[in-house]
């Protein structure tokens, strides 16, 4: 039997208090006057023949009656497993979620963050599934729910502790909107998978992160939180909370000379409690300038915007390095430099650049310089015999006019050898040249007859050329009218592709690889005569596509974030050998033959794609959010629909049990309502108790009254 | 002289001749209650083994043949025409002083009247015997000091004189002995019996020099020690606090383990009495309230008897017996 109010059993022991008074000391009952108190002494308490209890049934109901009075006070109960109509939890489904951002490389946060999650794990009863995952820029599955599941408890927690201390930081942002949602995605997933229809698992995601205030939580607001899955978060937090970060404050880190300045953001979370930080220049290696550094002041919770001088005892590439803060990890920033990119685009065609009837004017003004790349438009008269031998860094030939042999000759080894070819032209004899020029002499053309105009339709947007334009705010080409196209006829192009057709389904835009170039035919021309291309917006962005399809030019953009995808090659096939791209920490990563994007941005620094001193270079640095060390509220969570649980430790999962016993023991003694039989109980023996000692009172005086008349 | 029986023995025969104290103690009036003893007393006196007593009740007796003639009252004869013997009036009569404890402790009674309306219902029967054989009587009340005085007199009115001080309230506490015998001492100039009625409970350091003193002066001093049947018993049952009447202290008692001590107490405290009684030759008896007042009388007359206190009476009252 078990009792909800323990303590009220103590009241049985007092029952026994007025018996053991009784016979230790007895009351007096009264002042007697006697005439003189001379030969009287004062009698100690004592248990004499006449303290001994004389009505033993009486005392034993009243005692009975004290007794049961106070065992139903105690609301006793049985503890029965029947009628519990409650499913049984058989564990839980714990995803450990830890940050491993490059804020999380702070002081000993990861360690603490490691140490957290081992002790979840020692904390997890058998019957617990628990998922490892960590996160930065992106979520990486550590250990899934069913390896997990699908070992026994002493393995699957060997398994967790071997995973996890092979994790580290990383240098990414924290993406943390991103990893929840998909996280409790998957709890919910792996629990519909479970075979065992009857259990309910509780689900569970433990963040374990430094919450800062610079982390991506906007994915969380769009969808809804499942409501089964909890979050709990064990929130590490720095000794020390001082930190200022170095970020570039223009898209850039290119140095165009020795005399050029970088403007520098610095930021100082809000929790910092320095104000006064100094920037210093630091070659490649491990030496710092010899120049005096820099002091900049910013207030906690502030940035400022530092210009900062380059040191010109130092050669590109170098770092700029923050001091002053109390955590490194984002006070570095690379900087390197290189020459503007010349280049040329070959027009042949009879048309001037100042003629606004002709494409050349169109073309002269499609190339803005942006002084990192220069584009010079070089004019090759037609008939030449040859193509000027001046003609070098071409990164486009555009043909607007029937080509002659030789010049037949020279773009195809040009187009074979990687260049790009445009042929445009208002009649059909230009559209000869590209015929011969794709194998193809006897090309039939003719004009086509347009009613009005024509619009462009069906565009391959998979191609690089359009690839640009697949955005639905950008993928819009009906207000581009054609008042004039050649009709080609699409079984006269064998292996040609075609990335664009008029609405009439003849082609727009044909393309063919030619070794490692390739060659491309307009349907029209850009001029008004023939179209709007010349004047839509999309007429830039197309001719610098069809240069940037050059093989070997990089992206103008030269620093990047950690984990951003770099874009290294415009075509397919355009490597002739498989390089190497260098990066810091003497990080060297094979490319492929092929490989268009280089994704192994993972650590701050200069990466260089092959050997040669010349080769492009960029940068990598860290995401500014990262440098947003301050906490973030948790109510921010709780404000985005996620529902927050308090970490459950080895005593607050004892003190849970513990209220779940007691509810339970509430719920069994609210049933038995075993206390009503008790008073019951109390109150016969009261009444019996009352009739004895009646009894008993009555049988005292007809004593006393036969002993009087006696 | 047949054996004089003792109280006891009175007690044992009292019971259907002698008045119950408790019903003697419903008649308010102590002159009354006097009377009803002293009256019985003699009603019962030719039943009683009291035959032989050399005791006169009345003043005359009526003449029977083979009286002496020359105790003819004549002048009674002449104004009544009867013959009566005349009581042999002896220049030694009896000057008795009553000296009655009124304290606080006298008030106390177990038996449905205290030992204070016992000892002035003793008192007022021996004034009314006294008074009634012509012997003067005087009263003394004492308390903590000597409350009343009444001088010893035999006069028309001196018995309802003694009868209103004894029935008046006595504003003392304590007991105390040496004030009033020495006061007695010091006013009672003439030689007679003085008869104590006291509880005696009290202590008896200086009671043998008072008494002494006054054995000294000639006096005849009779000691009736009045006690209530608890007091000699100590028959309660439960522990209680036991309060002093006269000091006002209480202390526990526990009767089942106290009693035994405080019987010899008591014992060795009366022992103490009787012992000085006996060195000073002072007559001491112990009465019982729940005692007749019948046989404190008989006493108090074989008291008198033994002491000689009546030597003519005594021979004429062997003659007649003869």
């Amino acid at each position: 039997m078990s009792f909800l109010a323990p303590l009220f059993i103590a009241a049985v022991a007092a029952v026994s208090l007025p018996v053991l008074f009784h016979m230790i000391r007895r009351t007096p009952r009264g002042r007697i006057p006697f005439s003189t108190v001379m030969f009287l002494d004062p009698s100690p308490p004592q248990i004499t023949r006449r303290s001994r209890l004389d009505n033993w049934p009486l005392l034993l109901l009243r005692a009975l009656a004290l007794i049961l009075l106070a065992i139903a006070f105690a609301r006793p109960f049985w503890r029965t497993t029947t009628g519990a109509n409650v499913a049984v939890n058989d564990g839980r489904q714990i995803a450990i979620l830890l940050d491993s951002s490059a804020s999380m490389r702070r002081g000993k946060l990861w360690n603490d963050a490691v140490a957290r999650a081992v002790r979840i794990i020692d904390d997890a009863t058998p019957a617990d599934r628990i998922g490892l995952f960590t996160f930065d820029r992106t979520l990486t599955q550590v250990v899934g729910f069913e390896e997990s599941s699908s070992l026994e408890p002493a393995a699957r927690k060997k398994l967790l502790h071997q995973r996890l201390a092979a994790t580290k930081p990383g240098w990414a942002a924290t993406d943390l909107g991103d990893a929840l949602t998909y996280v409790a995605e998957t709890l919910v997933a792996a629990d519909a998978k479970t075979t065992d229809q009857q259990s309910e698992k509780s689900k569970e995601i433990i963040l374990i992160s430094d919450m800062q205030v610079g982390s991506r939580t906007r994915p969380l607001g769009r969808s809804k939180w499942p409501a089964e899955v909890k979050l709990s978060v064990e929130q590490v937090n720095p000794s020390s909370t001082t930190n200022a970060g170095l970020q570039l404050a223009s898209r850039t880190t290119i140095l165009k000379n020795e005399q050029d300045n970088i403007r520098v953001r610095v930021v100082n979370a809000a929790d910092s409690t320095k104000e006064q930080f100094q920037l210093r220049w630091k070659s490649d290696g491990p030496f710092f300038s010899t120049e005096e550094s820099i002091n900049v002041y910013v207030p906690p919770g502030r940035s400022r915007i530092v210009r900062v001088p380059f040191d010109p005892n130092l050669s590109a590439p170098a770092r700029l390095v923050l001091t002053g803060d109390d955590h490194d990890f984002d006070n570095t920033i690379a900087v390197d430099r290189t020459t503007v990119q010349n280049l040329n685009v070959l027009y042949v065609g009879s048309d001037t650049a100042s003629d606004p009837d002709g494409l050349r004017f169109y073309i002269e003004r499609a190339f803005p310089d942006d002084g990192l790349r220069r584009v010079t438009v070089i004019g090759q008269p037609p008939g030449a015999p040859a193509i000027s031998p001046d003609t070098r860094n071409i990164g486009l030939v555009i043909v607007a006019e029937p080509l002659l042999d030789k010049q037949l000759d020279w773009l195809r080894r040009h187009v074979k050898e990687g260049g790009t070819l445009l042929f445009v032209a208002s009649s059909a004899d230009t559209y000869q040249s590209f015929g011969q020029l794709v194998g193809k002499p006897d090309l039939k053309v003719r004009e086509a007859d347009v009613e009005g105009y024509a619009m462009l339709g069906d565009i391959d947007f998979a191609h690089p050329l359009f690839a640009s334009f697949d955005d639905p705010r950008f993928a819009d080409f009906t207000s581009i009218h054609f008042w004039k196209h050649r009709q080609i006829d699409v079984d006269e192009l064998p292996d040609c592709r075609i990335l664009a057709r008029f609405d009439d389904g003849t082609p727009a835009v044909v393309t063919k690889q030619m070794g490692r170039g390739s060659a491309t035919l307009f349907a029209s021309g850009w001029h008004p005569a023939d179209s709007q291309l010349a004047l839509s917006t999309k007429f830039v962005p197309l001719m610098n596509g069809l240069l940037e399809l050059n093989a070997g030019h990089l992206d103008r953009r030269r620093h990047y974030t950690v984990g951003d995808a770099v874009p290294i090659a415009a075509r397919a096939n355009e490597l002739a050998t498989p390089s190497i791209m260098h990066g810091p920490e003497s990080q060297t990563v094979q490319l492929t033959s092929g490989q268009r994007t280089f994704t192994g941005t993972v650590v701050p620094g200069v990466y260089r794609m092959g050997d040669a001193p010349d080769v492009p270079r960029f940068t990598v640095g860290l995401a500014a959010a990262e440098s947003r060390t301050a906490p973030m509220p948790l109510e921010r969570l709780e404000s985005l629909g996620i529902p927050l649980k308090p970490i459950e430790t080895s005593a607050t999962k004892v003190a849970a049990a513990q209220r779940e016993r007691q509810l339970k023991a509430v719920e069994l003694e609210g049933r038995q309502k075993i206390w009503r039989w008790l008073i019951l109980a109390a109150i016969v023996a009261l009444m019996a108790e009352t009739w004895l000692a009646g009894r008993t009172t009555k049988q005292i005086a007809i004593g006393n009254a036969e002993g009087a008349e006696s | 002289m047949t054996g004089k029986p003792t109280s006891a023995e009175s007690g044992r025969h009292s019971s259907a001749d002698f008045i119950d104290p408790l019903t003697l103690m419903r008649i308010k009036s102590l002159e009354l209650r006097a009377k009803a003893v002293v009256e019985g007393f003699q009603s019962g006196l030719n039943h009683s083994p009291y035959h032989g007593f050399s005791v006169e009740f009345t003043e005359y007796r009526q003449y029977a043949p083979g009286d002496d003639v020359r105790y003819l009252d004549w002048k009674l004869y002449a104004r009544s025409d009867r013959y009566y013997i005349k009581r042999f009036e002896d220049e030694t009569n009896l000057r008795c002083h009553l000296i009655l404890d009124m304290s606080r402790s006298m008030g106390y009674g177990s038996v449905g009247y205290s030992k204070a309306d016992y000892a002035r219902t003793l008192v007022a029967t021996l004034s009314y015997f006294l008074v009634s054989q012509r012997d003067a009587v005087g009263l003394v009340t004492f308390a903590d000091q000597m409350e009343a005085f009444v001088p010893a007199r035999f006069r028309t009115g001196h018995l309802r004189r003694l009868m209103v001080t004894l029935e008046q309230q006595v504003a003392g506490k304590s007991t105390n002995l040496d004030a009033p015998l020495e006061k007695i001492a010091e006013r009672v100039a003439r030689r007679g019996m003085l008869v104590l009625v006291s509880d005696l409970l009290s202590p008896i350091d200086t009671l043998e020099s008072r008494l002494a003193h006054l054995r000294a002066r000639g006096h005849e001093v009779l000691l009736f020690q009045i006690l209530d049947p608890a007091e000699l018993n100590f028959d309660f049952d439960d522990p209680a606090l036991f309060e002093d009447a006269e000091t006002g202290r209480e202390i526990y008692v526990d009767p089942e383990s106290a009693r035994a001590n405080y019987q010899r107490r008591l014992e060795e405290h009366i022992s103490g009495i009787r012992s000085i009684c006996d060195r000073l030759g002072i007559s001491y008896r112990q009465f019982v309230t729940d005692t007749p007042l019948e046989v404190a009388m008989g006493d108090f007359l074989r008291s008198r008897q033994h002491k000689g206190s009546l030597p003519a009476r005594t021979s004429a009252a062997n003659r007649r017996a003869a």
